[in-house]
């Protein structure tokens, strides 16, 4: 997700932030020195050098300088706390920019105005200024820098304000007060505003640099965030647009045929523009040099102009100059990635580079859409067949099952006790076979994600009832004791899963210790609440696992062999069992001793109402 | 005793269902598509309507119990599923849910025994009586 960008900054505002951040962290961490440091340097001076020195005026100054920082400071650490924007620290930046002019005018004034060698020390200042601001604002505190020193000279000069010389200072009477003046002002003006210059640009440059970076990151993110194509390539436009500050841009996509460029996502563009007809690449040779040669191909002038399918479309729209960059998959072109200004000349080789960089991306997203479509339609393949496999093989078995029963029932005439004896074994010999095609089934659709409803809530007990009570004739029948118990907090659990998937999960469990226990047994499901899951324990005083057989007791068509000496089975029932509670997110453990009985526990995350 | 129409394109369900059936006095007609269920209804008036969901397409039974349903709202249905897992993926009713317009008084899932299917007619024919 591109968070925050409500303001309408590119990427990610909080880089810039932090950069204000830090840096006025680094104006307070400066100012505890600068402060303490015209103390113990006017000390020192008036030790060794300049006995002379006026010091309260200084020594006051520092205590000042010391004070209003810790006012800074503590407004910075408020700040900090959180809920703050980015304009509140632009604001603290400003505000102690501010006291460091009047303070560094007020101690050029004490150390000898003109003459004083602390005037340069403004040119750190607006080093500061100039990495932290925006051009026109660095350079409105650059000429506030000289407007001041030239209005305290001036001052001084005319008497306005007294002229504080430093004893002992100057290497000689300076000849005529107002040549040294002038001088010394015209040097610092021009180094101010060269630092200003140099400082600026170097900063602004930075910052699209970041910007562009924070798009990409962007970009990263958006991919990593949708499958949606068309989301992704439509973040990807608009963060080139505002990262580069172009016009507008637009990718297009190459039709199936490799003959037409598509529209796939624009910004900044008008309809009109984008409606201007179908992009063939027999008709563009821009798009030729993109899509066939792989070059990026930039249009900036009336003659390249004529590389277009449409030029008089592109004037319309104003555009002065623009690039086509290719967007390549794996081994072939996908598209491309195309951004437009209005400004002639305005793409370079870092235009290109960047553009270069986001159709890497685009392709990333295209090719991450494009599997995920192709796996979908897999998918649906998969699940029609499923449907249909099942159908073809359920139906022919169930046809011969109740073909059996209605001769097994008498309504084709009366049977030998022989006969009837090999049609029942038939009988079960097409359930089991049925069981295994249902089983079968059940696992293809959970492993290819098919014929999966999608979860929801569930109530716990109703399932578990249901399937109990599937299994209570056939208990009755062997003469179990068959319960169920509610232990603590079971009434209106509620965990996410499929009904059917549930009641899948516990009627095999169910079925499996009533099936496997002898005549006269005990079967026992309990549910009870443990921490945030709830445990449902299966516990039946059976024929058991072999200890050597548990460890495969989950794996496809493995029966244990005093299992297979008892019943027929398909071998398939635990490990449905097993897929279904980890798609409900839960686990299911198995504790039994041969000859003792088995216990079977289900824990599944419970969803609080 | 009842007229109960049965509609499947399998012949041996047909053949199995009309032996239990008029073995028990009922009177059978059978039908093997949807379209000859719905013609065979126009024509015989039966009682019950025994219906195979999957036919001649995925979905040929619930179409014809649905046109029924418009048509002949007082006709009781029993549905023949054979993957009930997957039927109720696209037709999310149930039994309780919807019996106001789809009068299907009972899902039976496959192999229906002679005698469910013998239990689930006279049933019917009970609670229509009734």
């Amino acid at each position: 997700m591109v968070e925050g960008r409500g303001d309408g900054e590119v990427g990610l505002p909080l880089t810039r932030t932090q950069e204000v951040v830090a840096s006025s962290g680094w104006l307070v961490a400066m100012r505890w020195v600068a402060g303490v440091g015209v103390v113990v340097g006017v000390w020192v001076v008036r030790r060794t050098l300049l006995p002379g020195l006026e010091a309260a005026g200084l020594y006051a100054m520092g205590a000042l300088i010391v004070a209003a920082n810790a006012v800074f400071w503590a407004w910075q650490r408020r700040l900090r706390g959180g809920g703050a924007a980015r304009s509140d620290y632009q604001r603290l930046t400003h505000v102690q920019l501010g006291f460091d002019w009047v303070a560094m005018v007020v101690l050029i004034h004490l150390t000898g105005g003109v003459e004083s060698p602390l005037l340069f020390m403004f040119v750190f200042h607006i080093v500061v200024a100039s990495s932290v601001f925006a051009r026109w604002s660095a350079l409105g505190y650059t000429l506030a820098a000289i407007g001041l020193s030239a209005g305290l000279a001036v001052a001084e000069a005319t008497g306005l304000l007294g002229h504080r010389h430093m004893q002992g200072f100057l290497p000689g009477e300076p000849n005529g007060k107002v040549a040294f003046g002038v001088v010394i002002l015209a040097t610092f003006g021009v180094v101010s505003l060269m630092t200003w210059a140099v400082t600026s640009s170097v900063a602004a440059r930075v910052r699209r640099r970041e910007d562009q970076l924070a798009t990409l990151v962007a970009g990263v993110q958006a991919i990593n965030s949708t499958l949606e194509l068309r989301e992704v390539l439509e973040r990807l436009v608009q963060a080139t647009v505002e990262a580069m500050g172009v016009q507008g841009a637009s990718i297009g996509l190459l039709d199936t045929t490799g003959t037409q460029v598509e529209l796939a996502a624009s910004y900044g563009l008008s309809e009109v523009y984008l409606n201007k007809g179908p992009v063939l690449v027999s008709q563009s040779p821009a798009h030729q040099q993109a899509l066939i040669a792989g070059v990026p191909a930039i249009i900036q002038s009336e003659e390249e102009r004529a590389r277009l399918q449409y030029p008089a479309a592109a004037e319309a729209e104003n555009i002065r100059s623009m690039v086509f960059v290719p967007l390549r998959g794996k081994g072939q072109p996908l598209g491309v990635v195309r951004a437009y200004s209005s400004r002639e000349r305005a793409f370079g080789a870092e235009e290109v580079r960047f553009l270069e960089a986001i159709a890497a991306q685009g392709a990333v997203a295209i090719e991450n859409a494009m599997a995920y479509q192709a796996l979908r339609r897999l998918d649906e393949q998969k699940s029609k067949f499923t449907r249909t496999v099942t159908h073809e093989l359920r139906a022919p078995v169930s046809g011969a099952q109740t073909l059996v029963s209605l001769i097994i029932e008498g309504y084709a005439g009366p049977l030998e006790p022989k006969q009837a004896g090999f049609l029942e074994r038939l009988r079960r010999r097409l359930e089991t076979l049925q069981q295994l095609i249902d089983d079968l089934m059940s696992l293809a659709a959970g492993r290819t994600g098919l014929g999966v409803e999608d979860v929801g809530r569930v109530g716990l007990l109703e399932v578990l009832e249901k399937a109990v009570g599937q299994v209570e004739a056939q208990a009755e029948g062997k003469h179990q004791t068959l319960v169920l118990e509610r232990g603590e907090g079971a009434d209106g659990l509620v965990v996410e899963a499929t009904a059917q998937g549930l009641g899948r999960i516990f009627s095999n469990l169910v079925g499996n210790a009533v099936k496997y226990t002898p005549d006269g047994g005990r079967v026992a499901v309990r549910v009870e609440r443990v921490g945030p899951q709830v445990a449902v324990r299966v516990a039946d005083t059976g024929i058991g696992i072999p200890a050597q057989a548990q460890g495969r007791l989950f794996t496809e068509f493995f029966r244990a062999p005093n299992a297979m000496a008892l019943e027929t089975g398909t071998g398939l029932g635990l490990v449905i069992v097993k897929e279904l509670v980890e798609r409900f997110r839960g686990r299911v453990v198995v504790e039994s001793r041969e000859g003792a009985g088995s216990t079977f526990t289900v824990f599944l995350p419970i969803v609080d109402n | 005793m009842a007229h109960v129409l049965l509609v499947d394109d399998d012949a041996d369900i047909i053949e199995i269902y009309r032996t239990v059936l008029e073995a028990k006095g009922h009177t059978v007609s059978a039908a093997f598509s949807g379209q000859q269920g719905w013609d065979a209804l126009e024509k015989s008036r039966p009682d019950v309507l025994v219906l195979d969901v999957m036919m001649e397409e995925f979905d040929s039974g619930f179409r014809l119990a649905h046109d029924v349903a418009i048509k002949y709202p007082k006709l009781p249905i029993l549905l023949l599923t054979a993957v009930h897992d997957f039927m109720s993926d696209q037709w999310s009713f149930s039994n309780e849910k919807d019996k106001d317009w789809l009068p299907v008084v009972r899902f039976l899932e496959k192999p229906v025994t002679p005698d469910q299917m013998l239990a689930a007619i006279d049933e019917v024919v009970h609670s229509v009586a009734v």
